[in-house]
């Protein structure tokens, strides 16, 4: 099996099977059709990618490289079924990594990666409070009072106050 | 009917005085159905209310539903008695007896059967929906108001798919009372059961239950006998007094915090360690605000401007410090990726925490597909008022099961479809209550690239879909008309006007429909169609079945309950032969099917994946056996009521039902 090289940003490089570095559509279209693959030992530069992080990827990418593109379902069939075992397990790391993986994934363009990452943050939101997102995330609250008045209400129920209730009879 | 007629408050509290005046009587009373309860195991009481104790806080009350407002679906057909929804009104009838009764209420569905027949079509927006989603739903209302205690469901057949239990508040609010567990759903013995699952405890008072279904884990229909709803009687005067009371103390607690600033606050350092992080954070800086003259009005403006600010600084928490690349750094593109798999709830809190988060909330792209389904109880004109200004590329909408009491007005969804309709392509009103002649209008002249329309369960009188714009849209590719009453010419109409049509249903529409007609039509111009139910549509004869034949390109056709001839002629031969991509075949009930029908089932059925012949009388198993060998793709066999195939013959069914990896349905008895 043909072996690809690939350079983080910080120097590091890492020796892979092409099948699990082609998860990567940037790096498929650089393989194929830039022919890179029919040079001997194509080296691979990735500067917006650390070392930390590629690893990271590659190992998502090994234990993902046969899977179906079709399968895993394209952008026509956006895939709102969970996240597998295995990936939440994998994604289960601090904020920081996560969100440079996204971008990596991003950058790298690997769809079911990137997707499944996205959920997770999203899984982090659902369910809480605005100030509890704000902690979660680090996130300053920079509305004024009153603007944060005018701001649309979610679609709730109010809790069923006694009396109301009892008032109305 | 409206819901709003019979949650009016007053109207049926004139019976309590009555009782409170003459408490001897009630004593008496209660001791003897005491004793009948002992007797008859607490169940079945006289008439359909029992009073069964006293106390000062009310009457306690078991009581069971005295009408029907609103269901999603029902086995039987509204003129008939059998397997409708009223059946659910008064006492159990069967209970604890257990098995298929007509005398209960069936809902149309059963399993995931249905999501895997080729008419399956895919939630919008499904981000939206619970774990345990609702397929059906129905709507019951009960003679006195109470404080519900207890929510009891007597199930004779199929027990387990009941998911939540709502009650509708006099705040005009529907309230979850319980909500199921996975756990809950595991498949519950074959047996009758009195289900009454622990409520949330609440003090609400409400006469009007919403029960939530899921069918998923049934292995056959289940059937509702009765409703009971439990709880105590509130009386006039107490909870009058109980209002003043609660008002008084508001009042005084109101103008303490605006008279006194909390003590540890305002006041000097507590000595002690008392008092929570906040405090205690205070005392360790020496804060100290300047309150000389007007604490209070400093202290509102301490806690309005410089509050946030406050706690930034001083973190009373200490957490950990923020991460190197942060949430907001992401590029926009990733997080409307990230807000584009939040439901709609969780979206509008994500917009609350920040003006970037705010600004992305609201990005149309996050509104191009929209449903409110699953927020039916919440759904209200403002909401629609809302979601018409962010849902600039709105293509898909659903609005089922919304504006059942009123909070949606006909005005608000009109002026919400010439807004935003124009672009849309799948519309689903099923069950809108809030639908008159003028909407309906609105949908053909506005929302003329419409691929899908959905209006079950729209059944009014006069029938809301008369000769209405409806005729204008041209793009129809699928159209739901489930429990909905239309004119024939109406429909004749559209059917010659959408000739790319692949989906209909007219499941219940009605005696007044000559199916025949439809049926020649349908050959005539739509035949492109894949899936048609016509599930009790009267009038569909041999001839209508040879029309329907002309439609090579089917593989989903329902005709339960049509077809009430002696004989089919060759239509089902006729059928088979013309379509062979016939994946699901629905023929219960159609008695006229004959042994030479079978064999032709046998020897066409290729492709058949799910076949229905419960209640054809003359089938053996000798034919069986022919059809599950010749029709390799069967998963689903529905045998039930077929009174040839004997007793000795079910256990012989449970193999090949084995052998053939087919689930084969029998009324076998437990």
């Amino acid at each position: 099996m043909p072996v690809v090289k690939l350079q983080s940003s910080d120097g590091e490089i890492f020796h892979t099977d092409s099948e699990t570095a082609k998860c990567s559509s940037t790096i498929k279209t650089l393989l194929d059709d830039c022919g890179l693959e029919a040079e001997n030992d194509p080296l691979i530069p990735l500067p917006n990618v650390n070392s930390a992080i590629l690893k990271k990827v590659l190992i998502w990418a090994k234990h993902h490289r046969n899977d179906n593109e079709e399968e895993t379902g394209g952008e026509s069939a956006r895939p709102m079924v969970d996240i597998s075992a295995w990936d939440a397990e994998f994604l289960a790391m601090d904020q920081g990594t996560l969100f440079e993986l996204i971008l990596a994934a991003n950058y790298l363009d690997i769809r079911s990666l990137l997707n499944a990452a996205c959920m997770t943050v999203a899984n982090m939101i659902k369910g809480h409070t605005a100030e509890e997102i704000r902690k979660t995330f680090h996130i300053t609250n920079d509305f004024s009072p009153s603007e944060e008045d005018l701001l649309p209400k979610e679609p709730e129920v109010p809790e069923e106050d006694e009396a109301t209730e009892y008032g109305d009879i | 009917m409206s819901l709003l007629a019979y949650v009016e408050p007053g109207e049926s509290s004139d019976t309590e005085p009555e009782a409170e005046a003459e408490p001897d009587a009630l004593v008496d009373f209660t001791a003897m159905l005491r004793q009948r309860q002992r007797e008859y195991g607490g169940w079945f009481g006289c008439g359909s209310k029992m009073q069964a104790e006293q106390s000062d806080q009310g009457y306690y009350l078991e009581q069971y539903v005295l009408g029907v407002l609103d269901f999603s679906s029902q086995y039987g057909i509204d003129y008939s008695i059998s397997y409708t929804a009223a059946n659910v009104i008064g006492r159990p009838t069967k209970f604890p007896a257990y098995g298929d009764y007509p005398e209960t209420f069936p809902m149309r569905t059963y399993g995931d059967w249905w999501q895997r027949a080729p008419s399956a079509t895919r939630e919008i927006q499904a981000q939206n929906l619970p774990k345990l989603a609702t397929h059906d739903y129905i709507v019951v209302y009960f003679e006195e108001f109470v404080v519900p205690t207890e929510v009891a469901i007597f199930e004779t057949f199929n027990p387990g798919a009941v998911v939540r239990i709502w009650a509708y508040g006099l705040t005009k609010h529907w309230t979850c009372l319980w909500e199921a567990t996975e756990s809950d759903l595991a498949r519950p013995a074959l047996d009758s059961r009195r289900f009454a699952p622990a409520l949330k405890k609440t003090t609400m008072i409400t006469k009007t239950l919403r029960i939530d279904f899921n069918h998923s884990r049934l292995n056959y229909y289940t059937e509702i006998d009765a409703i009971m709803l439990c709880g105590r009687t509130v009386s006039k005067t107490q909870s009058l007094l109980g209002r003043q009371q609660r008002t008084k103390q508001s009042h005084q607690s109101q103008r303490q915090a605006l008279v006194s600033p909390p003590a540890e606050a305002a006041g000097p350092p507590a000595p002690d360690g008392s008092g929570g992080p906040i405090s205690y954070k205070l005392r360790t800086l020496k804060f100290q605000p300047k309150c000389h003259e007007d604490g209070a009005t400093k202290l509102h403006d301490f806690i309005n401007n410089d509050l946030s600010q406050f706690l930034m600084e001083h973190s009373v928490e200490g957490g950990e410090p923020p991460p190197r690349v942060c949430l907001t750094d992401l590029p926009f593109e990733i997080l409307l990726r990230i807000l584009s798999y939040l439901d709609l709830k969780s979206l509008f809190r994500v917009g609350q925490v920040s003006r970037t988060f705010y600004d992305i909330s609201t990005h149309p792209l996050l509104y191009a597909e929209l449903s409110l389904k699953p927020y039916w109880h919440v759904a209200s004109s403002e909401l629609l008022c809302t979601l018409a200004r962010r849902a600039t590329m709105l293509r898909k909408l659903d609005l089922s099961w919304c504006g059942a009491l009123g909070n949606v007005s006909p005005t608000e969804f009109k002026k919400f479809l010439t807004q935003r309709g124009d672009n849309l392509t799948h519309l689903r009103l099923n069950s809108c209550k809030f639908l008159n002649a003028s909407c309906i209008e609105n949908v053909g002249i506005v929302c003329d690239n419409l691929i899908e329309l959905s209006l079950r369960n729209c059944a009014t009188d006069p029938p809301l879909l008369n000769f209405s714009c409806l005729a204008n849209l041209k793009n129809l590719e699928r159209l739901d008309l489930f429990q909905t009453a239309f004119e024939t010419e109406l429909l004749l109409s559209m059917l010659e006007g959408n000739r790319k049509l692949k989906h209909l249903n007219l499941a219940f529409c009605g005696v007044s429909v000559n199916m025949d007609n439809v049926a020649a039509h349908l050959a005539t111009y739509n035949t492109q169609l894949i899936s048609l139910d016509l599930w009790k549509a009267h009038f569909l004869s041999a001839r209508g079945l040879l029309s329907l034949t002309r439609l090579h390109q089917l593989e989903e056709l329902d005709l339960g309950w049509c077809l009430r001839e002696a004989s089919l002629g060759d239509g089902l031969f006729q059928l088979l032969s013309n379509c062979p991509n016939l994946k699901k075949l629905f023929l219960s009930a159609v008695r006229g099917t004959t042994e030479r029908d079978l064999m032709h089932i046998a020897a066409l059925g290729k492709n058949l994946e799910q076949l229905d012949l419960m209640g054809i009388l003359n089938i053996t198993h000798e034919r069986v056996y022919d059809i599950l060998v010749h029709c390799p793709k069967l998963q689903l066999l529905d045998l039930s009521f077929c009174d040839n195939i004997m007793d000795r013959d079910f256990d012989l069914l449970a193999e090949w039902s084995h052998q053939f990896t087919v689930d084969i349905k029998t009324s076998r008895r437990y």
